[in-house]
């Protein structure tokens, strides 16, 4: 079920997934974002659906780290998202 | 855990990362979708040749599309025939604006209605192409052979930008307009709207070259030539792409991008390197677009330098060319060689008329 207070990526941007890092248009077509490998997971999990908890966990398997330092880095990396104007408010 | 580090740069600047992404892996970025054959216009110095086939169905082309997603195609440019022709335009207009891709409408612009703009506006195309033949009606439509189609093409102009969206008039210059260019660029001042002039013609798809008599003639062409920079025409074919140090890492000299990060799709399904060279690779119905693309058949295209062109790199003309395999392609079969008609004739008069000067 999606929640509106989970972070997710704007529904309007042009992006792929290409060989595991993602590649974002903006919102006016004229800036091209490049994530890096977690990035690009991170950016696959900004669906609406996980909870900022949900996306550590999911990381802290996945890249094998603990979930508390995950969570640190992830509101700033979300912060940097929102600045960019790539998050949905 | 990794920082989540990114790179933000222009879009005008992403070459290293298209050239690791794309380019190395021949995958494309951009594909220009012919949806459909059929015009409701019958311009004398078009391409096609209009004639009815086997079109893709919409679930065909919505299977194409989200292929063409999953590889990572980032730019779609919608063009035809008229693409509004088709019965299914809204349901494919939707199914884009579910799957997002960095979009280009080419249209006349005559069979937009209020239910399609509302549509194109919706998906927040990068612009809509539409293509003006004159300033005015009687110009317009003679090279059209339609009656009433520059009305509905300025009207329809008016409607997109009252609708915020984003137009480019299309100007093309033939023999039979020419007259009009300056009026043609006061009318899209008029309109609001960004403005292109081309006067490169295209052989037919079927190879023939009657349709190259419609162009401009050599004089015409002596005449923009100088017009260029004094009165702001910008002819988009105008760039000496052979002449240029147009290099990318790591296969030195691309002369042209086709192939390589562009492809081409018609509305049967075949898949050529861009929409003007016409040599087919495959069809869609018969195997994957990714196999298709896989091919090595047009590797001495894509990976093209200079010396390989040893027809053209000898040639007294070569400042001034705008050299496009895919024209030579339909003239001589040899995306290699030189294109006598469609480009040489013109190239070499230009070239001893500043010669002369």
């Amino acid at each position: 079920m999606e929640n509106k207070r989970n972070p997710m990526r704007k529904q309007d941007l042009v992006w792929r997934e290409v060989d595991g890092e993602v590649v974002i248009l903006t919102s006016d077509n004229k800036l091209m974002h490049v994530l890096n490998d977690v990035g690009s997971r991170i950016w696959t999990l900004l669906d609406g659906e996980h909870d900022l908890a949900a996306i550590a966990a999911i990381i802290s398997t996945e890249y094998g780290e603990a979930e508390d330092t995950i969570k640190k880095d992830l509101v700033e990396h979300l912060e940097k998202l929102r600045q960019l104007n790539l998050l949905e408010e | 855990m990794d920082t989540c580090e990114y790179k933000a740069k222009p879009i005008n600047s992403y070459e290293d990362f298209m050239v690791e992404k794309y380019w190395k892996r021949k995958r494309p970025s951009e594909i220009h979708f012919e949806l459909t054959q059929k015009c409701n216009l019958r311009c004398a110095h078009c391409m096609f040749t209009h004639e009815s086939l086997d079109e893709l169905s919409t679930e065909e082309v919505f299977s194409v599309l989200l292929e063409l997603k999953k590889l990572g195609v980032l730019n779609l440019s919608l063009s035809g025939g008229e693409i509004f022709m088709r019965k299914d335009i809204v349901r494919i207009l939707d199914f884009i604006l579910e799957h997002r891709f960095l979009l280009v409408i080419y249209t006349n612009g005559t069979l937009l209605t209020p239910h399609h703009i509302e549509k194109i506006a919706a998906l927040r195309p990068q612009n809509v192409d539409i293509s003006v033949y004159g300033a005015t009606a009687d110009v317009h439509d003679a090279i059209t052979l339609v009656e009433g189609s520059f009305e509905k093409t300025i009207r329809n102009i008016k409607a997109l930008r009252e609708s915020g969206v984003k137009v480019v008039f299309k100007g093309f210059l033939l023999r039979n307009n020419f007259h009009q260019r300056r009026e043609m660029v006061e009318l899209a001042n008029s309109l609001n709207v960004l403005y292109s002039f081309d006067y490169k013609m295209i052989p037919m798809e079927t190879g023939h070259l009657a349709n190259l008599s419609e162009g401009l003639t050599i004089e015409q062409i002596k005449q923009i030539y100088y017009e260029v920079d004094r009165e702001g025409l910008v002819l988009r074919n105008n760039v000496k792409i052979i002449s240029r140090d147009n290099q990318l890492p790591p296969g030195g000299n691309v002369i042209c991008n086709g192939g390589i990060v562009n492809g081409c799709i018609s509305a049967g399904g075949d898949v050529y390197p861009c929409p003007v060279l016409r040599m087919k690779l495959g069809n869609i119905r018969d195997e994957s677009f990714e196999k298709i693309w896989a091919t090595d058949e047009i590797d001495p295209l894509r990976y093209m330098r200079r010396e390989d062109l040893k027809t053209c790199i000898a040639c007294s003309a070569l400042e001034f060319c705008n050299r496009c395999p895919g024209v030579a392609y339909l003239e001589t079969g040899d995306y290699l060689g030189p294109a006598p008609a469609a480009v040489c004739s013109i190239h070499k008069a230009l070239a001893s008329e500043v010669e002369r000067r």
